[in-house]
C-alpha cells in the first residue's frame, strides 16, 4: 500500500514538475501562453502518465525487474522506441479531439518523438533505479534473516552438544579410576578429551567422514560405560560400505548421548543401546535403539538435542533427509535417520 | 563417631568419596546405597547422622529420598552439574559439594556438618537413640522450587489437608507428602500432640487455652492460629500439661 502511494505520487509529481518546467522555460523565453500550448501541455501530461503506467503494467507483467542489466537494456530501448511512437501518435490524435481543428506538426514529427524517447527514457531510468535499490535491499535483509537463524542453530548446537552433566561425571569417575585403574584413567582422559576437542571444532565442518563420527561416537559409549559400568551394555553393526559417507557431524554422538540421558541413566537396572548403520538405495540409513520410553510430553530442554538435529538435517539436506524418533514397544526407543551421500 | 551412608548410583562416584573419607578416623561408614529406595530403607534402618547424597539418581532423585524418609540425618549434597537443583539451595542455603569432588571445599562443609551434629548431641545427650523425633530433630520440606531442613521444634502445626500435610513455620506453609497418622506415630509424645482428626499441635508454641462447647477446648497458638479440640483429646491434653 505503501509502495503503491509512492508511485502514484512520483508519477504525479514527476510528470508535473515536467509541465512546470515548460511554463517557466516559455517564460522565460518571453514566449506567450496561449489556450493551445496550456492544451498542449495537458496533452503531455496526460498521455505520458497513460503510456508509462501501461509501461509499468507491462514490466511487472513480464518481469523485467528481476533482469539483471545486460538482459534488461535492449529490452527497455525497444520498449522505450514503440511507446514513444505511440505517445506520439496519442498526442497527435489528442491535440485534433481538443482543438477540433488539424494539428499544427506532423504525426510523425522526428523532433517531438525524440523529446518522448528522451522523457520516457528518464522515466525508465528513474524506475529501474528504484527497483534496483529496492532489490538490493531486501537482498540485504533477507541475507541478514538466514545469517540470523544460521547463528541461532549454531547456538543450539553448541548448548546440546556441550552436556555439563556428562563432562564433570566423567572427571568424577576419572577421579575415581585414578586410583582404582590407572591405565584405565588415562584411557579415559584421553576419550574425553577426543570428545571435547571435536564438540569444540564441530562449527568449522558441516560434515566429517562416518567413520570419523564413529570413532567419537565409540569414546564416548567407552566413557560412559566407566560410569555406567555393567548398567550400560552396547553393541554396533555397521556395514563396511557405511564408512565412506559423510555425516553432519557429531549427529549420532548426540543422538546416543541422547538415549543414554533420557533412558538408560533413568533405569536402576540399566539397559542396551544398539548401533546399526547400512546403505539402501544409496541412502544411509542409521537406527540407534535403547532401553527407556519416549515420552511424548517432554521438557523444552530434553527436546533439545531433536529440534537440534532436525534443524540442522533441514538446513543441509533440506528435504532429502529423514530423521524419526519413535517407541517400538513400552521398554525400546528408535531412532531412525536416512541421509542421502551428499549435502545439497 | 559420626555414622554416615553413601548414597550415589555410579560405583566410581561412592568409590571416590570413600577414599575422600579414609583419612577421616572420626567418620564411620556404614554402608553404600546405589539407588534411591534402597537409600530409603538403609536409612530408616541404621539411622545414620549423615548421608552424601547424589541428586541426579534413576527412578527417583535425591529430593524424592528425602521426601519420602522421616528420619532426616544431615544431609551434604552431591551434584555434577544441575542449574534446577542449584537454584534450590541458593533459596535456602543448603550445603551441596560438586563433582568432580573438590577436597578443600568438601573438607569445610564436612566440617560445618560434624560440628553441627555434635552441638546436637550436646543439646540432647540424655535421648541420642530414641525412636520418636523430638525438637532437634529435621524433616526435609519441599515446596515447588524451594526446600527447606527443619527442625521440628520450629514446626508449630501440622495440618491435614487431603493426602497431604501443610507444615507451619518461620512466614512458610508448604505442603508435603505424608499422612498425618504417620507423623503422629513418629512424632516425640513429649512436643506434639494430636488435637483433633486434621491437626498435630507443638506443645511450645501454645499461647493460650480456653473452654470450649462439650467439654472441649479451645487452643490458641502463638500465631493466632485457633485449634478445636475435642472432648477426648481434651482430657488427654490437660493431663499432659499438668504433668
Amino acid at each position: 500500500m505503501q509502495k503503491k502511494n509512492l508511485y502514484v505520487l512520483l508519477q504525479l509529481g514527476g510528470w508535473l514538475l515536467y509541465i512546470i518546467l515548460n511554463v517557466f522555460i516559455k517564460t522565460l523565453a518571453q514566449e506567450p501562453i496561449t489556450l493551445d500550448s496550456i492544451t498542449y501541455l495537458f496533452l503531455v501530461f496526460v498521455i505520458g502518465i497513460l503510456t508509462t503506467h501501461l509501461f509499468r503494467a507491462w514490466i511487472i507483467k513480464k518481469g523485467w525487474t528481476l533482469l539483471d542489466i545486460s538482459g534488461l537494456i535492449p529490452r527497455v530501448v525497444v520498449a522505450v522506441l514503440i511507446a514513444s511512437v505511440l505517445s506520439q501518435g496519442l498526442y497527435y490524435v489528442g491535440a485534433q479531439l481538443m482543438l477540433f481543428r488539424p494539428a499544427s506538426f506532423k504525426l510523425l514529427e522526428v523532433s517531438m518523438i525524440l523529446n518522448w524517447i528522451v522523457l520516457l527514457s528518464i522515466w525508465s531510468i528513474i524506475y529501474f533505479a528504484y527497483q534496483f535499490f529496492e532489490r538490493y535491499r531486501t537482498e540485504e535483509i533477507k541475507n541478514l534473516k538466514w545469517q540470523a537463524s544460521k547463528n541461532e542453530i549454531e547456538l543450539n548446537k553448541l548448548k546440546s552438544q556441550l552436556n555439563p552433566h556428562f563432562i564433570f561425571n566423567s572427571m568424577n569417575s576419572i577421579r575415581a579410576l585414578i586410583d582404582e585403574d590407572p591405565a584405565k584413567a588415562k584411557r579415559a582422559v584421553t576419550q574425553l578429551a577426543n570428545i571435547l576437542r571435536n564438540t569444540l571444532m564441530m562449527g568449522r565442518k558441516k560434515t566429517v567422514l562416518f567413520e570419523e563420527e564413529m570413532n567419537i561416537v565409540h569414546d564416548y559409549i567407552e566413557l560412559e560405560k566407566t560410569r555406567y559400568e555393567e548398567r550400560l551394555k552396547c553393541s554396533s553393526d555397521i556395514a563396511e560400505e557405511a564408512y565412506s559417507y559423510q555425516i553432519p557431524s557429531l549427529m549420532i554422538q548426540t543422538l546416543v548421548e541422547n538415549g543414554i540421558k533420557h533412558g538408560i541413566s533413568k533405569l536402576s537396572n540399566g539397559g542396551v543401546i544398539n548401533l546399526r548403520a547400512k546403505v539402501v538405495n544409496e541412502k544411509l540409513l542409521i537406527e540407534i535403539e535403547n532401553t527407556g520410553e519416549l515420552v511424548a510430553n517432554t521438557k523444552p530442554e530434553t527436546g533439545f538435542g531433536i529440534i537440534n538435529t532436525t534443524q540442522r538435517l533441514n538446513l543441509l539436506y533440506g528435504d532429502q533427509a529423514t530423521f524419526e524418533i519413535f517407541n517400538t514397544d513400552h521398554h525400546t526407543v528408535l531412532t531412525k535417520l536416512n541421509l542421502p551421500k551428499e549435502p545439497i | 563417631m559420626i555414622k554416615c551412608l553413601i548414597i550415589d548410583d555410579e560405583r566410581l562416584a561412592r568409590q571416590e568419596l570413600r577414599r575422600i573419607l579414609e583419612s577421616h578416623k572420626n567418620i564411620e561408614i556404614l554402608d553404600e546405597c546405589a539407588s534411591a529406595e534402597e537409600a530409603i530403607t538403609k536409612i530408616e534402618e541404621l539411622k545414620p547422622d549423615l548421608i552424601f547424597l547424589d541428586i541426579q539418581m534413576p527412578e527417583k532423585n535425591g529430593f524424592d529420598v528425602l521426601e519420602e524418609i522421616m528420619y532426616t540425618p544431615e544431609v551434604i549434597f552431591i551434584t555434577a552439574y544441575d542449574e534446577f537443583a542449584l537454584k534450590a539451595f541458593e533459596v535456602s542455603a543448603l550445603d551441596y559439594i560438586l563433582k568432580p569432588i573438590e577436597e578443600n571445599r568438601f573438607e569445610i562443609s564436612l566440617k560445618k556438618v560434624i560440628q553441627k551434629i555434635k552441638e546436637k548431641r550436646d543439646d540432647a545427650p540424655s535421648q541420642p537413640y530414641e525412636e520418636q523425633l523430638g525438637a532437634s530433630d529435621q524433616v526435609f520440606v519441599k515446596d515447588g522450587d524451594k526446600c527447606w531442613f527443619v527442625e521440628l521444634g520450629e514446626i508449630r502445626l501440622f495440618e491435614s489437608e487431603g493426602n497431604y500435610v501443610r507444615v507451619y513455620f518461620d512466614n512458610n506453609k508448604p505442603l508435603i507428602l505424608k499422612s498425618l497418622n504417620n507423623l503422629d506415630k513418629k512424632l516425640s509424645d513429649k512436643l506434639f500432640f494430636r488435637a483433633n482428626r486434621k491437626h498435630i499441635i507443638n506443645l511450645k508454641w501454645i499461647d493460650k487455652i480456653e473452654t470450649w462447647f462439650n467439654g472441649g477446648l479451645l487452643v490458641i497458638l502463638k500465631d493466632d492460629k485457633k485449634i478445636e479440640i475435642s472432648r477426648r483429646q481434651a482430657v488427654k491434653l490437660k493431663d499432659r500439661m499438668s504433668l
